[in-house]
C-alpha cells in the first residue's frame, strides 16, 4: 500500500487525496479510494467519528449542543438545539443518534456493505414493525399477501385493489405505461384514479410503506420508495429492514473508515482544516502542518448546499415501549401522516429505538421524531406527536385499562370473530387517563439542513464538497453519492470497491447466494416438480458459479 | 436450482467440467454393477449394506437398490433382539434425515422412512411428527410431508386411542394464514372436515360451511389467479361431506357464489378461474334446477378460447356440450 512521506525537517506531508469529515458518503468514498491505492488522509475536527450522522454519548451530546448554538448560521447543518438532561444519567450508557436511518434489505447500501466486507464490523437487528396513526390508535401496515389475506378489516375489494397494486408496483419500472401520465402528478391521484385505493389505503402507502412527507409526492418518486418496502420483505425474514446497533449513520461510517484504514488510509480526529489554497495545493490544518493534496480535497464541512430542512426531536423514555415491538425486535416506525396533529402539513415520521437497540440501559428508549415541518411550527408538530405517543404507550402498558362492552358495541363477522364498534373503542380510549404519567430523561430539539441532490463543484476546482444526510428516514442514494464522488476525483466508477480481498471467503459469498436463492426456491416451488428433479445429481455436483 | 444464474462456461472449463465427470460416471456405473451383482448373488451382510448406502447417498431416486436395501435389513434383523434391531432402525432414521434435507421430494426416501417406522419396535411417532411439521415449515408445499404426515397422525392416533382430528385442522389453518396458496393444505383440510364434524357433533355443519366460503373468498379475492383455492372452493360447493343439503338449498348456495364471482369478474374481466368456474358453476345450476344453461356461459367460453389458448380445444368441446 500507500504510505505517507514525512520529510525530517519540515512537517510537510503529502497525499493523493484529503478527506474532511468522517461523515457516511465521504467514509465509504474514503474507502473505495484506499482500496484503489489512493494515498488517503482522512480527518475530523471532532473527536468522534460520523460528524453530521455520528451517534452521541451525553457528554458528547452536551458538548455539540454547545457547539451548535454558538456557531449557528445559514451554513451549517445544525441549529436551535435545545437539550434537556436529568440528573443521574451514566452518559457513556447512551448513543443518540443525530441522523437516524434504517436500511431496507434491498438497497445499494447493503449491497455495498456485504461486498466491501464492512457488515462484519456491525451488527445488524431487525425492524418489522411499521404503524401508522390513524384514528387515535397505532395500525400495523399490511405489507403482505399473508397481511392482506388475514385483515379482519378490510374489505374484499380493498384487498383486490391492493393485491393488485402490489402486483404492479413491485415491476413498475417496466410497466411505463400504466403511470407515465402520472409521472408528477401526487401519487394519492394515481393511487386513487388508477387502482381505486380508498383514503386508509393511501394513506399507509404513502406514509407507512413509502415512508413519503406528504401524499402529494410525485408518482414517479413514490412508487420507487413503495417498492422499496415491498421487495425488501422475506429477504432476511419477516421484516423489510434492518438497523445496526449503537447508532446507525455513525456506525457505518466508522466501519467504513476503519476498512479504510485497513486499506493504508491515514485517520485524524480531533484536526480541523484550516485553509485550502487551491493553487498551490496546499492544506493547513490547525496544528500548524501543511498537507500537500496532489489530487483532491473532499470536505463536509464549511458549506452546506440545499434549502431541506427537518425538524427533530430525540426523547429518551423511562419505559420500555416493548408493547410496539415484533417478537423478537427492538424498534418500531411510527408515522403521523398529514392532518392528524392539529392539522400538521408534513407527517411526523417516529423511530422508536428499544434497549436492544444498543442506544440506551435496558428499562428505556429513545424516540426520534422528525418533520419536514420548519420553526416554531415543526416543533410544535413534534410535541404533538410526542404526546399522542406518551397516551399510547402508557395506555399500552398500563395494567389498569378497563374498558366497558355493551351488547350494542360488538357485532360478528360472518367467521364468528366479534368486532367491537371502533367508534366507541376511540372514545373510551380518548377517554381514558392514564394514572401513571411518562418519565423523561431526556429531550433534545433542533434544526437539520440536509441535501436533496448532490453538489456540481466547478470542473477545475480541487475543492469537492460532500454530501450531507438527507431528508429520508432510510438510507438512499448513499452508494450513487459516493460513486459520484469517487468518479471526480479518479474520473471513473469501474473499479469503485473492485476488492480481491485475499483471505478467500468465496465460501462466505456462495453461501450467501445460495441461501438467497434458497428462500426464493422454497416458495416458487411447484407441487407438481416430482421424478426427475433430483436424479440430475450432476447439477449439484457441478458448477455453480455465481 | 431455481434462480441461480448458470455462468456460460468457456470450452476449456466444459471439456475440464466432462472430464471429471466421466471419472465419476465410470465409477458410479461400476459401483452399480457391483451392488446388482452383489443382489443377484443374495448378498445380505453388512458389508453390502455400506455399498447401497454409497450409492443411495448419490442416487438416491435409484428405487431397486432401496429395496434390496430392506432385503439386507430384513435379514439382519432376523438374528437380533428388539433393542438392536431398534438401534439399527434409529441409525437408518438419521441417515435418512440427511437425505431428506437434500431430496426432500423423493418418494423412495419418505417409503422408506416409513418402511423403517413400520419395523421399528418401538417408534415414536412424536418424533416424526416433529420432524415433518419442520419439513413442511421449510416447504409448506411439499405434498410428500403432507401424505407422510397423514399417516403419522393416523399412527399416532391408533397408538394413543385419541384423535387428531381438531389439532390437525388447526394446522392446517395456520399454514394457509401464512400463504395460501397451497394445494396440500387445502386438501388436508377437505380430508378433516367431515371428520370434524363426525367428532363434535355440536358444530353446526351448515355454519362451518359458511366459514369456509367466507375463509376462501377472501383468498380468492386476494389472489384469483391461485388455482389452489379455486379448486377448494369447488369442493365446498360440491362435496355432500360437509352438510347435507336439500336441491333448493344447492341451488341458493350456487347463486349467491356465483354472484360473488361475478363481482370478481367485473374487476378482473381476464381471470381465468372466473370465467371457468362461472361457467361451471351456472352449468351445475342449469342441471339441478332443471333448465337450460344461462346464455352468459357461451360468452366465458369464448373469452376463455382467447385467454387461454393452451386449452382452446377444451372450451370448444364443453361449449358444444351446452
Amino acid at each position: 500500500m500507500t504510505t505517507m512521506t514525512t520529510s525530517a525537517a519540515s512537517s510537510t506531508e503529502t497525499c493523493d487525496v484529503l478527506i474532511y469529515g468522517t461523515g457516511l458518503i465521504e467514509s465509504v468514498v474514503a474507502a473505495a479510494l484506499a482500496w484503489q491505492g489512493t494515498n488517503v488522509l482522512h480527518i475530523d475536527s471532532n473527536p468522534y467519528y460520523g460528524g453530521s450522522w455520528a451517534a452521541l454519548n451525553l457528554d458528547e451530546l452536551k458538548a455539540w449542543t454547545d457547539r451548535v448554538n454558538e456557531t449557528a448560521s445559514n451554513n451549517t447543518p445544525f441549529s436551535d438545539a435545545y437539550l434537556y438532561i436529568s440528573r443521574n444519567l451514566d452518559p457513556r450508557k447512551y448513543a443518540i443518534d443525530l441522523s437516524p436511518h434504517i436500511l431496507f434489505t434491498r438497497s445499494d447500501l447493503l449491497n455495498l456493505l456485504i461486498k466491501s466486507r464492512v457488515s462484519r464490523y456491525l451488527e445488524f437487528k431487525p425492524l418489522g414493525s411499521f404503524h401508522t396513526f390513524e384514528q387515535d390508535s397505532f395500525e400495523k401496515v399490511p405489507g403482505t399477501k399473508e397481511d392482506i389475506f388475514t385483515s379482519q378489516t378490510l374489505t374484499l375489494l380493498t384487498k383486490r385493489s391492493l393485491m393488485r397494486f402490489m402486483k404492479f408496483v413491485i415491476d413498475w419500472e417496466q410497466n411505463t405505461a400504466v403511470w407515465q401520465e402520472y409521472k408528477d402528478e401526487p401519487i394519492s391521484k394515481f393511487l386513487e384514479e388508477k387502482f381505486g385505493l380508498d383514503g386508509p389505503q393511501i394513506v399507509e402507502l404513502v406514509h407507512s410503506i413509502g415512508l413519503l412527507p406528504t401524499p402529494n409526492a410525485p408518482t414517479a418518486l413514490a412508487l420507487g420508495r413503495i417498492t422499496r418496502y415491498l421487495t425488501s420483505m422475506h429477504v432476511y425474514g419477516n421484516f423489510p429492514a434492518m438497523y445496526s446497533m449503537y447508532g446507525t449513520g455513525g456506525e457505518l461510517a466508522q466501519g467504513f473508515c476503519r476498512s479504510a484504514a485497513v486499506a493504508g488510509a491515514v485517520y485524524r480526529l480531533g484536526t480541523k482544516l484550516k485553509s485550502f489554497d487551491e493553487i498551490s495545493g496546499e492544506a493547513e490544518l490547525d496544528s500548524g502542518e501543511k498537507i500537500k493534496v496532489a489530487e483532491k480535497v473532499i470536505s463536509s464541512e464549511g458549506t452546506v448546499a440545499g434549502d431541506e430542512e427537518v425538524t427533530r426531536m430525540v426523547a429518551v423514555v423511562e419505559k420500555d415501549c416493548k408493547e410496539w415491538f415484533a417478537e423478537g425486535e427492538s424498534a418500531a416506525v411510527v408515522v403521523f401522516p398529514i392532518d392528524t396533529l392539529d392539522g400538521n402539513r408534513f407527517a411526523v415520521q417516529v423511530l422508536v429505538m428499544g434497549s436492544g437497540s444498543g442506544q440506551c440501559p435496558s428499562g428505556q428508549a429513545i424516540w426520534y421524531l422528525s418533520t419536514q415541518e420548519r420553526g416554531e411550527q415543526g416543533r410544535k408538530d413534534l410535541y404533538v406527536a410526542l404526546e399522542k405517543l406518551e397516551e399510547s404507550i402508557l395506555r399500552e402498558s398500563t395494567e389498569n385499562f378497563e374498558f366497558d362492552v355493551n351488547e350494542e358495541d360488538i357485532s360478528y363477522l360472518p367467521n364468528g370473530l366479534p368486532v367491537i364498534s371502533s367508534v366507541r373503542l376511540g372514545e373510551s380510549l380518548r377517554n381514558f387517563t392514564p394514572s401513571e404519567s411518562l418519565k423523561y430523561l431526556l429531550k433534545l430539539t433542533y434544526s437539520q439542513r440536509l441535501t436533496v441532490s448532490p453538489i456540481e463543484p466547478t470542473a477545475d476546482s480541487k475543492l469537492i464538497h460532500s454530501v450531507a444526510p438527507s431528508i429520508d428516514l432510510a438510507f438512499e442514494d448513499i452508494v450513487d453519492q459516493a460513486k459520484s464522488l469517487y468518479e471526480l476525483v479518479t474520473g471513473t466508477t469501474d473499479d469503485f470497491f473492485d476488492v480481491d480481498f485475499e483471505d478467500e471467503d468465496d465460501e462466505a459469498t456462495a453461501t450467501a447466494a445460495a441461501a438467497d436463492s434458497d428462500i426464493r426456491d422454497i416458495t416458487d416451488d411447484n407441487d407438481d416438480d416430482v421424478v426427475g428433479h433430483h436424479s440430475d445429481f450432476e447439477e449439484v455436483a457441478g458448477e455453480m458459479t455465481i | 436450482m431455481h434462480s441461480v444464474k448458470r455462468e456460460r462456461a468457456s470450452a476449456k472449463a466444459r471439456e475440464e467440467k466432462r472430464r471429471r465427470e466421466a471419472g465419476k460416471i465410470v465409477e458410479y456405473k461400476a459401483l452399480v454393477d457391483k451392488v446388482l451383482g452383489s443382489r443377484k448373488n443374495q448378498d445380505y451382510t453388512p458389508g453390502t449394506l455400506d455399498l447401497t448406502t454409497t450409492l443411495l447417498k448419490q442416487n438416491p431416486e435409484y428405487y431397486t437398490v432401496w429395496n434390496y436395501r430392506r432385503e439386507i435389513l430384513t435379514s439382519i434383523f432376523k438374528s437380533q433382539t428388539a433393542d438392536a434391531i431398534q438401534s439399527h432402525i434409529d441409525n437408518e432414521l438419521q441417515f435418512l434425515f440427511a437425505r431428506l434435507v437434500e431430496f426432500p421430494k423423493c418418494y423412495w426416501i419418505w417409503n422408506h422412512r416409513q418402511w423403517c417406522l413400520q419395523t421399528a419396535p418401538s417408534p415414536s411417532w412424536k418424533f416424526e411428527l416433529g420432524l415433518v411439521t419442520k419439513m413442511l415449515d421449510r416447504d409448506a408445499r411439499n405434498f410428500h410431508g403432507w401424505r407422510y404426515r397423514r399417516y403419522v397422525v393416523q399412527r399416532m392416533e391408533m397408538a394413543t386411542g385419541k384423535s387428531m382430528v381438531r389439532p390437525e385442522f388447526d394446522y392446517t389453518t395456520v399454514k394457509i394464514n401464512s400463504n395460501f396458496s397451497n394445494f396440500s393444505a387445502w386438501h388436508n383440510r377437505t380430508k378433516l372436515i367431515p371428520r370434524l364434524l363426525n367428532e363434535e357433533p355440536e358444530i353446526d355443519a351448515r355454519e362451518l360451511l359458511d366459514k369456509e366460503i367466507y375463509l376462501i373468498t377472501q383468498a380468492i379475492y386476494t389472489d384469483p389467479d391461485d388455482q389452489s383455492v379455486w379448486l377448494y372452493h369447488r369442493w365446498l360447493m360440491t362435496s355432500d361431506d360437509i352438510v347435507k343439503l336439500s336441491r333448493d338449498e344447492r341451488i341458493g348456495l350456487l347463486e349467491k357464489e356465483i354472484k360473488s364471482i361475478h363481482d370478481l369478474l367485473e374487476i378482473e374481466p381476464d381471470s381465468k378461474w372466473c370465467l371457468q368456474s362461472l361457467a361451471f358453476y351456472k352449468g351445475l345450476l342449469a342441471t339441478l334446477a332443471g333448465q337450460k344453461v344461462d346464455s352468459s356461459v357461451a360468452g366465458y367460453l369464448d373469452k376463455l378460447q382467447d385467454i387461454d389458448p393452451m386449452r382452446k380445444k377444451r372450451y370448444e368441446d364443453w361449449k358444444e356440450l351446452l
